[in-house]
């Protein structure tokens, strides 16, 4: 009995420094900070080889803040994983981190999160606003999506249509100036034409649809139009509207992401109903 | 005594230097135990062995098979907050839709509009969850003719104890 202890106690000795040791050399103490940072660096890029919430995905990562705690990039890429899996705790905990270390950098993207999973609009303005307030000589790209054309959303989502018309127009002024129509996104002509229907403002809406800079447009922009054009009982033109939104939506050119439900995202179902309503008054 | 000291101390050693011994990734994020999941236990991933894979990873993501709309208005007919209207957060149901479409093996999370670990009201919670058990018309994962096991979740966002989103 007592040499069994001795030698359960002796083993587990020697598995504790084995695990000590090993964490030792693979912290690099001997490293200094410029090579730790360019390790840590470097298991970011490991981590890319592998899919997304995987064991070898966050190991790496794991790896990376352990070499340099301060690389938001790396705590970020471990807060997505679960995010886009319904696990927000452990996801807030990781991007509050982020926003702690570099929130120049980050708080947009924070915004942008709690804007399209969370459906948070107050809480993305906070952050959106921060982000502008924090870059005050420039606007704010996430995610290709720019800073203006965000709070154009989260205003639109509060029901503030004026400032939502406010900012998406900011958003599209800017634009037009800095790289002109190529480079704009449709959807902000939409948004505000889904804007101008809300307000009853029909002829509005179909002007800002005729704005598009586009020579096809999205089922949403011709379901828009059609709903506009039957509004003021023009039916002709909201029957050739409505069919060109069934044709676009059936070729998959309609407005979605994998990710999330957008704002004001149609379905097949919301184009019957109108096709329905349309044809009761032809 | 001394010696269950000396083992405890070198216990707690061994367990800090856990990085690995103590792998909290073995299956992936957001990975759910079949042991401790809710749902009939005779449901099973058509892979187990496998990678569950999250709801977006191929060319047709998983989901409700009807559309969004549909699932919106079952779930506002059915609602009932029975009551409770000072609780506002995020209630999520997290579960696997195998390779066949079928759910199964859910589980619950519950965060505040803080997005701090929050427990609602035990009634919320179970409707939610046997409001989306109850729900059959699933598709799977799907990449060419192949269909896949996937993660998928609906998050419900709760204002003051009524139901104003079905997220993501």
């Amino acid at each position: 009995m007592e040499n069994w202890l001795r030698y359960c106690l002796s083993l587990i000795f020697i598995l504790t420094m084995i695990s000590c040791i090993e964490l030792s050399n693979e912290t690099y103490r001997n490293l200094s900070n410029v090579e730790r940072q360019k390790r840590s660096s470097d298991y970011i890029s490991l981590s890319d080889f592998h899919m997304s919430g995987t064991e070898k995905h966050m190991k790496a990562l794991e790896k990376s803040v352990r070499l340099d705690p301060k690389n938001e990039q790396a705590w970020m890429a471990l807060a997505e994983p679960f995010l886009y899996r319904g696990l927000y705790e452990e996801w807030h905990e990781r991007s509050s981190k982020v926003i702690e270390l570099h929130p120049k950098a980050w708080q947009g993207w924070l915004g942008y999160q709690k804007l399209f999973f969370f459906r948070d609009y107050g809480g993305a303005l906070y952050d959106l606003d921060a982000t502008d307030t924090l870059t005050i000589d420039k606007t704010d790209f996430v995610q290709n999506k720019s800073v203006d054309y965000l709070r154009g959303l989260c205003y639109l989502g509060l029901r503030d249509y004026d400032k939502a018309t406010e900012y998406f127009q900011l958003y599209l002024d800017k634009q037009n100036t800095a790289t002109g129509t190529v480079e704009i996104d449709e959807t902000a002509y939409l948004y505000l034409a889904i804007i101008a229907n809300e307000l009853q403002q029909y002829h509005k809406a179909i002007d800002y649809l005729a704005a598009t800079p586009r020579d096809e447009l999205l089922a949403d922009h011709y379901y828009q139009q059609a709903y506009a054009y039957f509004m003021l009982g023009e039916i002709e033109l909201a029957t050739v509207a409505i069919r060109r939104a069934n044709e676009a939506y059936k070729s998959d050119n309609y407005h979605r992401t994998p990710f999330y439900e957008v704002l004001y995202q149609i379905y097949q179902a919301d184009l019957s109903d109108l096709e329905a309503d349309i044809a009761c008054f032809r | 005594m001394f010696r269950f000291l000396l083992i405890g101390l070198l216990l707690i050693l061994f367990l800090s230097c856990d990085y690995y011994i103590v792998n909290s990734y073995k299956n992936g994020v957001g990975y759910i135990n079949p042991r401790t999941a809710i749902g009939p236990k005779d449901f099973s991933a058509c892979y187990e062995d496998g990678i569950l894979m999250p709801y977006y990873s191929r060319d047709q993501r998983a989901g409700f098979a009807q559309d969004k709309d549909s699932l919106r208005r079952y779930f506002a007919s059915k609602f009932d907050n029975y009551g409770i209207i000072n609780e506002s957060g995020y209630i999520t149901v997290r579960f696997i839709i195998n390779c066949k479409g079928e759910a199964g093996r859910f589980e619950i999370r519950q965060v505040g509009m803080d997005y701090k670990k929050k427990k609602f009201h035990k009634n919320l919670v179970e409707g939610l969850l046997e409001l989306t058990q109850e729900l059959k018309d699933w598709q799977p994962l799907k990449r060419s003719d192949m269909t896949y096991d996937s993660m998928f979740h609906l998050t419900f966002k709760i204002e003051n104890g009524e139901l104003v989103e079905i997220l993501p």
